[in-house]
């Protein structure tokens, strides 16, 4: 999995439902969250550039291929593809 | 040596001209085409003495200020506006007080006169439009009434809404709903995001805008969107909890939600984007069991863990 854009790393944790989990804080109320992945290659606080590699896909939690979630604003939860797919300046 | 240079271009462009050398009198008409719209740079870039050109160009007052002061020129040379002596007295200050170079002061200078000049405003821009040397909104010297874009047309809980602020002088400032929101420049306009919570109630919200120093209010409706629903079967332990595991997921429930009140600095910069695939899994919502899991309030996507473009 590879960071979406820049964004700094507010959270790694093994989730009892989610798996391995890491979310990215971009700013301005923009995050995007990772499940079920198999590896972690960023730590908790550590700055990340759009394209690095942040974990490996996997499929913990006994279920699902690696998820991306994202949240727009201050946790309103939206579908993640709407965010991919926004074309930002 | 330069001058000299200078001159004997200029001199073997109008030989040019006169042989009929092709393409020197279509340099011709592209200049006076630029001259006409009032294209500067245009101008500058296709003058014999570039250089020249733009020391002479950066030495005049700045662009709307120009523009501001051929406009009431013409117009008021025209008969087509009568400014009143109030409305003369301040456009005068303005336009002689910021007689210079820079974007900050020429801002400053267009907001001035909007506020002074409201109604003579209104007629110069009518009057223009009207005119030839002014074929858009754009193109006119002062900050005008802004255009704001909701998009897209139908917004959906779990969905985004973009509002586009055009025609405005400076940045905006807003709410949806009581939270603020975060305008960033854009293409000509400043940009704010706003995401539609999964759970949103269908309804009507406030939308309120503060642009150029005025309250502009709209009322934005959210539709209603049933999501299809995954059916997920869990192991037995992960639908009836232990006391151990209840009390995990609780804390993990609160060190969640514990991210979302603060709202940091901007460091994304131009779109998001991954490489994704819209399988079954995409914009489900998810219930283990039916049984209520934090899951479930979520909607999800498939990644593939390939290249992301930079």
């Amino acid at each position: 999995m590879r960071a979406p854009n820049d964004g700094v790393v507010i959270l790694v944790d093994d989730q009892f439902y989610s798996g391995n989990s890491v979310v990215l804080d971009h700013g301005q109320g923009i995050y995007t969250m990772f499940f079920h992945l198999s590896m972690f290659k960023v730590k908790y606080g550590q700055a990340v550039r759009k394209g690095d590699v942040i974990a490996f896909v996997g499929s913990t939690a006994g279920h699902g291929r690696a998820s991306a979630l994202g949240g727009a604003r201050a946790g309103a939860k939206v579908d993640p593809l709407a965010l991919i797919k926004l074309k930002l300046d | 040596m330069r001058e000299g240079v200078i001159a004997s271009r200029i001199a073997a462009h109008a030989a040019d001209i006169a042989k009929g050398v092709p393409g020197a009198m279509e340099w011709d008409k592209e200049m006076a085409r630029r001259r006409k719209a009032l294209d500067w740079k245009g101008q500058i870039e296709l003058s014999i003495n570039p250089e020249r050109a733009r020391k002479l160009r950066e030495s005049q007052p700045a662009e709307g200020v120009r523009r501001l002061q051929h406009v009431r020129r013409v117009l008021l040379h025209e008969g087509r506006v009568e400014v009143s002596e109030e409305g003369r007295e301040k456009t005068d200050t303005v336009t002689r007080g910021h007689g210079d170079k820079g974007q900050g002061q020429l801002r400053i200078a267009e907001r001035q006169v909007q506020k002074a000049e409201y109604g003579m405003q209104n007629k110069i821009i009518n009057s223009l439009l009207s005119s030839s040397s002014v074929r858009s909104r754009e193109q006119l010297p002062f900050a005008v009434e802004p255009s704001i874009v909701i998009a897209p047309k139908t917004i959906f809980p779990g969905g985004l809404m973009v509002v586009t602020v055009k025609k405005t002088a400076g940045p905006v400032e807003g709410s949806f709903n009581g939270k603020h929101l975060y305008f960033n420049p854009a293409k000509k306009a400043y940009q704010a995001v706003v995401g539609i919570d999964l759970n949103a109630d269908p309804g009507t919200y406030p939308l309120a805008l503060t642009v150029d120093g005025r309250s502009i209010k709209r009322d934005v409706v959210i539709a209603r969107k049933k999501y299809p629903v995954q059916k997920l079967t869990l192991p037995e332990d992960m639908v009836v909890l232990s006391p151990e595991n209840e009390a995990r997921t609780e804390r993990e429930q609160r060190r969640m939600a514990a991210i979302w009140p603060f709202d940091s600095l901007r460091v994304w910069r131009g779109s998001l984007s991954t490489r994704c695939r819209e399988s079954a899994g995409h914009a489900l919502r998810r219930a283990q069991d039916h049984q209520q899991h934090p899951e479930e309030s979520a909607l999800g996507v498939t990644s593939l863990p390939t290249k992301v473009s930079r």
